[in-house]
């Protein structure tokens, strides 16, 4: 009777361990299908989105109007357009405008020289999941003026660690 | 299959079963991570990208105004007025970002984004590898940890095995170190191995000096019985003093026997001549009449200890005059001898566990104290022999006796017969039985 009853129970458990087996793989199942379909559904750009909101609400940069223009200078894009001081975004490789400074905030901005730091966003021409973004020093040098007002000419970019081309520190022409 | 290779086998399934599903898990949430990543990036080059078109109205980063390519539902996504990135599948996979830039107009920048990327196919790979040599690794671990096991459990079965064979118990071999189960089990058989051991040493001892202690008051009673003036009472006494003091002799034998005192003296016969002489002498002694003796093929010579093989026959016959029915037939076949009666067999619990000492186990075999048989069988293994007990085809008990062929034991086991006359025509000598 004994040895009949612990065959029972050993049966009894041998069944609630398949069952959980079949579940736990059923469950990973449905999960790794789900997980296959999350590749093609809609994401979210927070990034852009808070662009977007910036400009929305004005938080662009300041054109250097014509009282401020002997004092600080600031940085035409690619050579055009009005200097602006203290920009958010710097286009680096004009030629080709495949490199762009973005993200830069200034923790000096005078009348020689600006520091900050920033990323640089390369075009992802290696394949989407190439990496597209550096962290990096930026330094504003060279003020001249240009057109009637001052602006930088020179941006020096130093890189914090992983680096586009290989090259960990860079000078731009900016104006 | 041992319990060595169930654990092994056991260990690398579940191993395998670990590594599968680890190995696949490991796959889904580096694509994950990497459908994650390349989302990101496009985030931020549209990020920069809108900056620098919001503020000079130019392109940067590839970036696309109006891209006829944008997938249709990332279209109608970023018509609501968020921006979205987007997976696209198809011939050219590629990862977007897009984003409204008004009047309708969508500014979007996309890079390839082929499903199998090099470097996961890299990660894929390194999984199978290092899956493979984890499973074939644990494989070899469990398989020592196993042995290890496996091997203790042998030692306990073997010495067992020696107790049960009655040979001296080796404790060495059953009392293991340790405090798993394995030695627990160790201490239980050494100690059950001694308490048998003990009670079958007092039994055997009790067997002997009963035997030997009878014996010689026996063997006045039969002497003093010659003295008595009366002839039908000294046929009698004589009677019953004859059979006490077989069954003494009995008694003795079957001690030596336990003992393993006994061992074969092997001279080369020719077996059909052997059984035939034992038969004509068994004949008219202890009831045995009507036996027929039919040898099938040509006879064989072999090595054998003829003494206990008449011995062995002559109980057998006994046992069948006794209690089967004539006629009794001997076969000679080779190096086998079948004993068949036609009465109503040998009782099922002879057959299935062989005879015992004092039981004849079934009314209808008639009286005895079964020593006939446990003598036979304890004779048989001095001899190498195997004796077994079966019902005859057509009714009837059937006893067989298989003696051992010469190719049975090993060269160096093989006793040296005496003055026995090895040349042509004669069988390989035997040996003497555990």
């Amino acid at each position: 009777m004994t040895d009949r009853a612990a065959r029972r129970w050993a049966s009894t458990r041998s069944v609630l361990a398949l069952v959980l087996g079949v579940v736990v793989l059923g469950a990973g199942g449905v999960w790794l299908a789900g997980a296959t379909d999350r590749g093609s559904v809609m994401g979210e750009a927070p990034r852009t989105a808070a662009a977007q909101r910036a400009f929305s609400t004005q938080e662009v940069q300041v054109e250097v109007d014509e009282s401020a223009a002997g004092e600080l200078p600031g940085v035409r894009d690619c050579g055009g357009g009005t200097p602006v001081l203290e920009p958010k975004v710097i286009t680096l490789d004009c030629a080709s405008s495949g490199q762009v400074a973005s993200g830069i905030t200034w923790d000096e901005y005078g009348p020689g020289e600006a520091t900050g730091s920033g990323e640089v966003q390369v075009s992802s021409g290696a394949g989407g999941a190439a990496r597209t973004s550096f962290p990096a020093w930026l330094r504003l040098t060279g003020p001249k003026r240009v057109d009637g007002m001052m602006a930088f000419t020179a941006l020096e970019v130093t890189y914090k660690g992983a680096t586009p081309t290989g090259e960990a520190h860079k000078v731009f022409t900016i104006a | 299959m041992g319990i060595r290779g169930r654990i092994a086998l056991a260990i690398s399934f579940v191993t395998a079963l670990a590594v599968v599903v680890l190995g696949v898990t490991v796959h889904h949430i580096s694509g994950l991570e990497r459908d994650k990543q390349a989302r990101e990036y496009q985030d931020g080059l549209l990020s920069s990208a809108l900056q620098v078109y919001q503020r000079d109205g130019t392109l940067v980063l590839g970036a696309q105004l109006d891209d006829s390519r944008v997938p249709a539902r990332l279209a109608q996504a970023v018509a609501r007025g968020k921006p979205k990135t987007y997976i696209s599948g198809g011939g050219d996979p590629r990862v977007w970002a897009a984003t409204g830039v008004g009047d309708g107009k969508v500014l979007s920048v996309s890079a390839s984004y082929p499903a199998r990327d090099p470097l996961q196919r890299s990660l894929d790979q390194t999984l199978i590898v290092a899956g493979a040599v984890t499973v074939a690794l644990m494989a070899v671990v469990a398989l020592f940890v196993a042995q290890s096991l496996s091997r203790r459990l042998r030692l306990s079965a073997a010495a067992a095995r020696r107790i049960a064979a009655g040979e001296s118990q080796d404790a060495d071999a059953l009392l293991t170190g340790g405090r798993d189960e394995v030695a627990e089990l160790g201490r239980s058989v050494h100690h059950m191995a001694t308490s048998l051991a003990a009670r079958v040493e007092a039994e055997r001892g009790f067997t002997a000096d009963v035997a030997h202690e009878l014996r010689t008051p026996v063997a006045g009673l039969v002497a003093s019985a010659e003295l008595l003036p009366h002839p039908r009472a000294v046929e009698m006494v004589r009677e019953r003093a004859q059979t006490m003091r077989a069954l003494v002799e009995d008694l003795l034998e079957v001690s030596r026997l336990d003992a393993g005192a006994e061992s074969a003296q092997l001279d080369a016969v020719e077996l059909p001549s052997l059984v035939r002489g034992i038969v004509k002498r068994a004949q008219g002694q202890r009831g045995v009449a009507d036996v027929a003796v039919e040898v099938i093929g040509e006879g064989r010579i072999v090595a054998t200890d003829a003494r206990r093989v008449e011995r062995i026959l002559v109980n057998i016959l006994a046992n069948a005059a006794k209690h089967g029915r004539p006629p009794i037939e001997v076969t000679v076949q080779g190096t086998r001898i079948a004993v068949r009666d036609h009465g109503d067999g040998f009782p099922p619990g002879l057959v299935d566990r062989g005879p015992r000492r004092f039981r004849t186990a079934a009314p209808e075999r008639g009286t005895g104290h079964g020593l006939g048989l446990t003598i036979a069988v304890g004779q048989a293994a001095v001899l190498g022999a195997r004796l077994t007990f079966g019902a005859a085809e057509g009714g009837g008990a059937l006893a067989v006796l298989d003696l051992p062929e010469a190719e049975d034991v090993p060269e160096e086991d093989r006793p040296v017969l005496r003055g026995a006359d090895s040349g042509a025509g004669a069988a390989a000598p035997t040996a003497p039985g555990p």
